[in-house]
Order: structure tokens, then C-alpha cells, then sequence
């Protein structure tokens, strides 16, 4: 069942809500994938809370200041905001545990708000941070090799300045929210440290990741901690246009979340929460 | 300030249906309610009418949005979605939208696609607004599928081009899943502009004068900052300063129904 919750400052969200008997503790909560309104890219949001919420947790999705209904300016630093949701969530469910992220920019905002939130016990990173490097040159230069001849010569000519390269200057680091080089490594080694889980999956359209190798160099001897799943999926897009890619992606976040939380609710009892609209006209 | 949104989930048969009603301060003016455009056209524009909905709100009117069964918000698969049901989930929202504002004069904005919901439920209205309507459902259609096709493969979503050309899901149209019933719908979709209309019309659009050809209809211009989605497929921030304005002259629009 879906329900609207309010989440204060004319803010609210979905909440996909379990049956009570089949409720586990853990929580999803989905952020924005840039400025496409909750339903997510291709309603993909939608669809996915809708899966996650049949295996027992419930899920939000809600849009944050400047993006869909939100229309008033943020009054929280995100982490805070994030917080408050938690307290949402947790008066009407019962979770204190929560699965923060989503895609791209939400990746990041995951990644903030696990850092700084303790009851943040999870990270849904779809195309993260990764850095370049030579593994990513090498990555390159593959997909260069199964390309046709035309295409090999329009990157030598790129390269060699013969014209301009498309989009020059600006990169990935430029618009994300990064962390300082190098800093990913002690945050992911603390989130592992404080048992957090990460789902950390990487599309073949996130133009900063092009090798699998990119995600050790990247964060160092804690990517291999088993806290951390990784995947990359080289022939995927970043907003997982196709339709069996989003069937992929919500079949895997399921398991994961079913293989990382499959906690349940002990004593399930009647919540009151900040429901505003339970009433259907 | 208006006064917040009110979120909320309607019961229309069975169908849920996900809707937000901006409210004016006081007793509405008028009421308006949208018909969303469709497929990728939804979310892009989400945004653009939610912000629309929030000035009109400032002019006295009251603004019903809602999402179609099977798309967005509400119930339903995607494959479940087609015009017929459009048009009975608009029909249930504007029983809604009446509910909520007494005897106020009621007026159907549809949007792109959205027209053809729109104009079935016109007559029930005092006033029908139609914002770059899609006049020929069968060419939209044919636009669709070939930009559907260039975007399986662009080298821009696929980076690996030998792989992208492979692949083609026929059931799909934009990134959604699509049903027959949908396709056959746009395909026979009437023109919405043609023959008499049952109420005072208006026609919204860059070049609104020539979409509005016969003179009994009203013709309101809009800047390309509130047309130029319909041509892209990127989200950027929405200019806020053109919603206000357009609101501006569809309030005004009121005085002349």
C-alpha cells in the first residue's frame, strides 16, 4: 500500500508500506536522480519501492527542495533533512534502520548522509564516485578496440587537438559532490568499520568509470571488504532506458537487500505517525 | 503564499490514482484541471506544471494535477496505461476538482498528449485549454518511434555502439513500456482542434496564432522557455520568472470565457 507522508516544510513523500505482519526493520529511502521528480527515470522509483516493498521494507521516494513538488527552498542541510526524514519513517514503521541513495548525484547524497548518520546502515550507489587513472585509460582504450575504424580515428584526432573534444573541461568531478582525492578511502573504510553495507554498481554510461578495476584503485583495500558488493554493467545506460535492465536492477536490489537486512519486525504492533493522507476520496 | 499542497490518493474504480490540488488563499475563482502530457513528456515537464499550478494558485484558481493509472504516482503497470483509461481517471479527477471548489467555473487544461483525455471530457467543463497540443496522434506516434530508435542508439546513453545497435524492444516506446492499446489510441486519436468545440477554447503555444486557426478560438502565445521541453530529453532547473507570467494571462483568460 502507498501512503503520503508529510515530511515537514510542505515537503512530502510516498511511502510504500508492507503489511505489518510482513514489515522487516530496515528502511529504503530513495533520493532524486538529478531533477527527475520521485518516480525516478522511466518511472523506475516507482517501480523498484513497489518490489522492494513486497519483500517487507518500506520504502520512500520524495523530491527534494527544487525538484518536482518540492517547491519551497531547502531549510535543512541535507544531512539534516535526511535525519528528519528518518524520524518520519521511523514513527510510522518502526525501521531504525535505513538504505539511503539512488542514482548518480543521489549515489553522492547517500554517501553524505551515511557518513554522518548513524542509522544510516546502507548505500544504494548507482554509478558513485570513482576515480580516473590508468585503469581508466585502459578502459578506454578496450572499448575503443571493438569500435569501427571511423570511430578510432575521430578519438586520434581528438586527441591530437585536430578539433575540439566534445564537452571540453568539464568532467564528472566537476559536477558532482566528491570528496577530496583520495578521501574516499578512509570514509569507506569507516562505513565498513560501522557495518554498513554498499550496493555499488556502475553502468556502462557513467563516463568516469570504464573499467572494473577503477573501483579498487578508487577506494583502496576496503572495496574488498564483504560489506561492499560491486558490480558493473558495462552494457547498461546510466538511466537504465532499456526495460530489462530495469527489470535487472530492481531483481538485484532485491536480493541484496533480502542477502544484507532480512531482519524483521519481533513484536508488530500499531503505529501512529505523521500520515496525512491515509484517507482515499 | 499559497497555501501548501495537498497530496492525495484517489479512488476511481479500483484505479488509484495519485493527484495534487494547489490551493488559492480563499474562496477559487476557478478551477483547473490538468491533463498530464505522457510517456517521457510526463516527467519532463513535471516540474514546468507544477510550478504553473503554483501560480495560477496566486491568482485565485484552484489547480487539480494528477497522474493517469499506470503512470507516475498512481497505481497500475505502465503496460496498463492508455487513453480510454486517461480519459476515465480525468473525468474521475475533474468529479474531484468540482468537490472542492462549490459552484466555481471549471476549465480542462490538456497538455501535449494530454489534449485527447481532454477534449473527451471537455463538454464537462466551462472552458478547455489545450498547451501545444498534439494535433496529429498518428505523426506523434511516428516521432516517438524514431526517437526512440535514435536514442537505443545514441552513443551517448550507449557508450558501446556495436552493442546498442542490437538492441530493440518492440513492447517499449520512449524508455516505457508501452500496450497495443496505448499505440492504437494515438493512432486514432482525433484532431482536437477539429470541428466545433463544445466550450470556449484556447489554444497555448509558441506559435499559437496558426495552431488556433479557426477565429472563434483564443490564441496565447508562450515564450520558449515554457515550449523548449517538448524538443529535449535533458532535465535542467526550470526558469521560474515565464511560469509566472503565463499564469498571469491564463487568469486573465478567465474574464473572457
Amino acid at each position: 500500500m502507498e501512503e503520503i507522508l508529510d515530511l515537514g516544510d510542505g515537503l512530502f513523500g510516498i511511502l510504500n508500506l508492507p503489511p505489518i505482519t510482513q514489515r522487516r526493520r530496515t528502511a529504503l529511502v530513495l533520493f532524486d536522480a538529478g531533477f527527475i521528480h520521485r518516480v525516478g527515470p522511466f518511472r523506475l522509483h516507482a517501480r523498484l519501492a513497489r518490489a522492494v516493498a513486497a519483500e517487507g521494507y518500506p520504502v520512500l521516494r520524495f523530491d527534494h527542495p527544487g525538484v518536482g513538488d518540492a517547491l519551497a527552498l531547502a531549510t535543512l542541510p541535507a544531512v539534516r533533512a535526511a535525519a528528519r526524514i528518518f524520524d518520519r519513517i521511523r514513527a510510522r514503521t518502526d525501521c531504525e534502520r535505513f538504505v539511503v541513495g539512488g542514482i548518480c548525484s543521489a549515489a553522492d547524497q547517500g554517501w553524505q548522509v551515511a557518513l554522518n548518520e548513524h542509522r544510516a546502515g546502507g548505500i544504494l550507489m548507482l554509478d558513485g564516485l570513482a576515480r580516473k587513472g590508468p585503469w581508466h585509460v585502459i578502459g578506454r582504450l578496450k572499448r575503443l578496440a571493438r569500435e569501427p575504424f571511423p570511430r578510432w580515428l575521430a578519438a586520434l584526432r581528438r586527441h591530437l587537438r585536430l578539433r575540439p573534444p566534445p564537452q571540453a573541461g568539464v568532467t564528472a568531478e566537476d559536477v558532482r559532490d566528491w570528496p577530496a582525492p583520495g578521501v574516499e578511502r578512509s570514509q569507506l573504510a569507516s562505513l565498513v568499520a560501522r557495518d554498513v553495507e554498499i550496493f555499488a554498481l556502475y553502468t556502462g554510461g557513467a563516463a568516469h568509470f570504464v573499467h572494473p578495476r577503477q573501483f579498487r584503485a578508487t577506494y583502496g583495500a576496503a572495496a574488498a571488504s564483504t560489506r561492499v558488493q560491486f558490480a558493473y554493467w558495462e552494457h547498461c545506460d546510466h538511466m537504465f532506458y532499456a526495460e530489462p535492465d530495469r527489470q535487472r536492477l530492481i531483481a538485484a536490489v532485491v536480493d541484496w537487500m533480502q542477502a544484507r537486512f532480512p531482519d524483521r519486525t519481533e513484536r508488530p504492533r500499531a503505529t501512529a505517525g505523521s500520515l496525512i493522507r491515509q484517507d482515499v476520496v | 503564499m499559497n497555501p501548501p499542497l495537498q497530496p492525495q490518493m484517489l479512488e476511481a474504480d479500483g484505479r488509484r490514482l495519485f493527484s495534487v490540488l494547489h490551493s488559492p488563499e480563499g474562496r477559487p475563482r476557478a478551477g483547473v484541471l490538468m491533463c498530464a502530457p505522457i510517456l517521457h513528456e510526463h516527467v519532463r515537464s513535471y516540474r514546468l506544471f507544477a510550478l504553473l499550478g503554483d501560480a495560477l494558485a496566486s491568482h485565485g484558481v484552484a489547480v487539480l494535477r494528477f497522474d493517469y493509472y499506470g503512470t507516475g504516482d498512481s497505481g497500475g503497470s505502465d503496460a496498463e496505461f492508455d487513453l480510454d483509461g486517461a480519459a476515465s481517471d480525468a473525468a474521475r479527477a475533474l468529479e474531484i476538482l468540482r468537490g472542492r471548489i462549490g459552484d466555481a467555473p471549471v476549465i480542462v487544461l490538456g497538455i501535449r498528449a494530454g489534449v485527447f483525455p481532454a477534449v473527451r471530457i471537455a463538454a464537462q467543463a466551462q472552458a478547455l485549454w489545450l498547451w501545444q497540443p498534439i494535433r496529429d496522434g498518428r505523426a506523434y506516434l511516428a516521432g516517438l518511434r524514431q526517437r526512440d530508435a535514435d536514442e537505443r542508439r545514441s552513443t551517448r546513453r550507449y557508450a558501446l555502439r556495436a552493442e546498442a545497435r542490437q538492441i530493440d524492444y518492440p513492447d517499449s516506446l520512449m524508455g516505457f513500456p508501452c500496450s497495443d492499446a496505448l499505440l492504437v489510441g494515438l493512432r486514432e486519436a482525433p484532431d482536437p482542434l477539429s470541428g466545433a468545440p463544445p466550450v470556449p477554447l484556447a489554444v497555448c503555444d509558441r506559435d499559437a496564432a496558426a495552431a488556433a486557426a479557426p477565429p472563434t478560438v483564443t490564441a496565447l502565445e508562450l515564450a520558449p522557455a515554457l515550449t523548449e521541453w517538448a524538443d529535449q530529453l535533458e532535465m535542467y532547473l526550470q526558469p521560474v520568472r515565464p511560469v509566472q507570467e503565463v499564469a498571469g494571462r491564463l487568469a486573465a483568460l478567465l474574464d473572457t470565457h
